[in-house]
């Protein structure tokens, strides 16, 4: 596609009509939240008022709130090393060794993504309440892997095919080891390629409910679960509800939006560059 | 002599963790291939056993009933309307997110004033929590205080409780996932429209194809890998769909908005019945592989050809 060629002015008009119409929900959300009680059921809805910070503050101070806060926090971490520490050198091997099967091996670390999130939560579930991991933030980063791990291993993979070989030969060469190729030389050429998968799995990992909801319990909830409980027999505090939405959308989509330019193959794990 | 041999040993076991034996492959893979076996393979056998048991938590029963779960399911009126609801969104979703979607990737692939902040702005929503989606939607849709309300209102129409109602419930939950799904197809197709040569639309100008023409006989066909992988990453996600489902409707009213994660998650930890709640899954597995196989043949093929 020619890309120097220039919309005209109608459908330029257009494009950003539909691109409004994708931010007004996620405005709207952050509207709420700085919006009094009152100005948030105001009919006709109000653009203009004046901002409050009540809503923030109520939330900060929520004790439960930033306990579960932290608790998504740290389950991302843990998730994004683990991810790191078995999928980079995995991706490594995948894209400079040939052994028999790598085609099918890579394909099935590939596939461990597909299987549904209801079929391996009934056996972590009975599992993990016969071992005391239900309720605990370690069990949660260990499920978390089914899907961080194909995930590194596959964009890592794709970033190091990228990398030209005669690098590695040239400081072997030089008489340096294998090991030592990969860590002073690979490695710290592959910045951007760690930074992105390293971001994308702590968004996935972030932004995860379903295993979240089964197996958290009081102590270990991630944020994502806990927002419900702004939601009380009184009613939905909506204000609230926002600021809290905000809080939780704020980090994935300031990391989203730092690793923009990987985003494609991350979140098809390599198969569009 | 004993000194040499202890040298040999450890200049062999240097060479091995140094990484300079045919091991190589192996000492990089294996901690992965283990942990992916331990939580991937595993559990799936174990579902598989699962799902052959008459296995309820509450009462705490547990035997052998081979293929008793599956035969429920043919006469399990709730699990039909589960699937019914489960193809209605994905198709429904599918089809809106890709024609929508490359319409916005054809309008954004040209420059256009603000394009920055435009592909930036276009990302959140797929960036967004899906349980913060949920939440801002129902706060949307809110019958008396929401803003589509009110927008309905605007041009005349009644108002609506979308959520409540049988008819709409399925449009709004569908409505959710174009809105926050559409930009990352309109990302594969844009990646996709970039790579093409701009000397075939040449081409096909001098032989005098209007825009149509051009789009349905040359972008189309070159299209069908990114196509085939949107479509391919979005039935996955769109096919085992809870998050915001949870959230917004609880499957309600009724079973009106039930899909295959949601029935199967309540037979689960609601009714606490493992063993068909691990059925549905290997269903959900068995369908899940058979579709993604057959997109990917299907397009791939065509591309070949």
């Amino acid at each position: 596609m020619n890309s120097k060629s220039k919309n005209n002015i109608f459908l330029q008009i257009v494009l950003w009509l539909i691109i409004l119409a994708f931010t007004v929900p996620t405005l709207w959300l952050f509207l709420t939240s700085i919006k009094t009680r009152v100005d948030a059921f105001a009919m006709p809805p109000k653009w203009i008022f004046k901002p409050v910070v009540s809503n923030y503050l109520t939330v900060l101070h929520n004790k439960s709130f930033m306990h579960y806060y932290l608790n998504s926090v740290m389950v991302a971490i843990a998730t994004t090393a683990l991810g790191l520490l078995l999928g980079v050198p995995a991706g490594y091997a995948l894209s400079r060794y040939n052994f028999k099967k790598k085609d099918d091996l890579a394909f099935w670390i590939l596939s461990t993504r597909m299987a549904p999130p209801i079929l391996v939560i009934v056996p972590f579930y009975l599992l993990f309440r016969r071992i005391h991991l239900l309720d605990t933030l370690a069990g949660l980063v260990l499920v978390y892997a089914t899907f961080s791990l194909a995930f590194v291993t596959w964009m890592m993979k794709g970033y190091f095919d990228g990398l030209p070989r005669d690098l590695e030969e040239a400081s072997r060469v030089d008489g340096a080891t294998r090991l030592r190729c990969i860590v002073s030389v690979i490695l710290p050429l592959s910045g951007p390629g760690l930074m992105a998968s390293a971001i994308f799995t702590f968004i996935s990992s972030w932004n995860e409910y379903f295993y979240a909801l089964i197996l958290t319990g009081t102590r270990s909830q991630t944020v994502p679960v806990a927002i419900n409980s702004f939601i009380t027999f009184e009613g939905i505090r909506w204000g609230e509800i926002s600021a809290a939405g905000i809080l939780i959308l704020v980090p994935v989509v300031i990391f989203g939006l730092l690793v923009q330019k990987y985003l494609v193959s991350g979140l098809t794990m390599g198969a569009v560059k | 002599m004993y000194s040499k041999q202890c040298k040999q040993w450890w200049a062999t076991i240097r060479r091995v963790l140094t990484l300079e034996t045919r091991l190589a492959p192996f000492q990089l893979l294996g901690p992965l291939i283990i942990v992916l076996f331990a939580i991937t393979i595993f559990p799936t056998v174990y579902a598989i056993w699962a799902s052959t048991l008459y296995w309820h938590l509450d009462v705490s029963a547990k035997h052998f009933v081979g293929i008793a779960n599956f035969q429920h399911m043919f006469y399990d009126l709730r699990f039909w309307n589960a699937f019914k609801n489960t193809a209605i969104f994905t198709v429904g979703s599918l089809i809106c997110e890709l024609v929508l979607g490359m319409a916005i990737a054809l309008l954004m692939v040209n420059s256009h004033f603000g394009s920055r902040l435009s592909k930036s702005l276009i990302l959140i929503p797929m960036l967004s929590t899906p349980v913060v989606v949920g939440l801002m939607w129902v706060l949307l849709y809110d019958p008396q205080f929401g803003l589509l309300n009110y927008l309905f209102n605007l041009v005349g129409l009644p108002r609506q409780s979308w959520l409540a109602s049988e008819h709409y419930a399925l449009v709004a939950l569908i409505v959710i996932d174009i809105w926050e799904w559409t930009p990352f197809v309109v990302l594969i197709l844009m990646a996709g429209l970039q790579s093409l040569p701009s000397d075939i639309y040449e081409a096909a100008r001098c032989d005098g194809a209007g825009a149509w023409q051009a789009f349905r006989n040359v972008t189309l066909p070159l299209m069908k890998p990114f196509i085939s992988i949107a479509l391919v990453f979005r039935f996955m996600d769109a096919f085992r769909w809870f998050d915001t489902i949870y959230v917004v409707t609880k499957g309600g009213p009724g079973i009106a908005t039930e899909n295959w994660s949601m029935y199967g998650y309540l037979t689960g930890f609601s009714y606490l019945n493992m063993g068909y709640s691990a059925a549905m899954g290997v269903v959900m597995l068995i369908v899940i592989i058979a579709i993604s196989q057959l997109i990917i043949k299907r397009l791939f093929t065509g591309y070949n050809n």
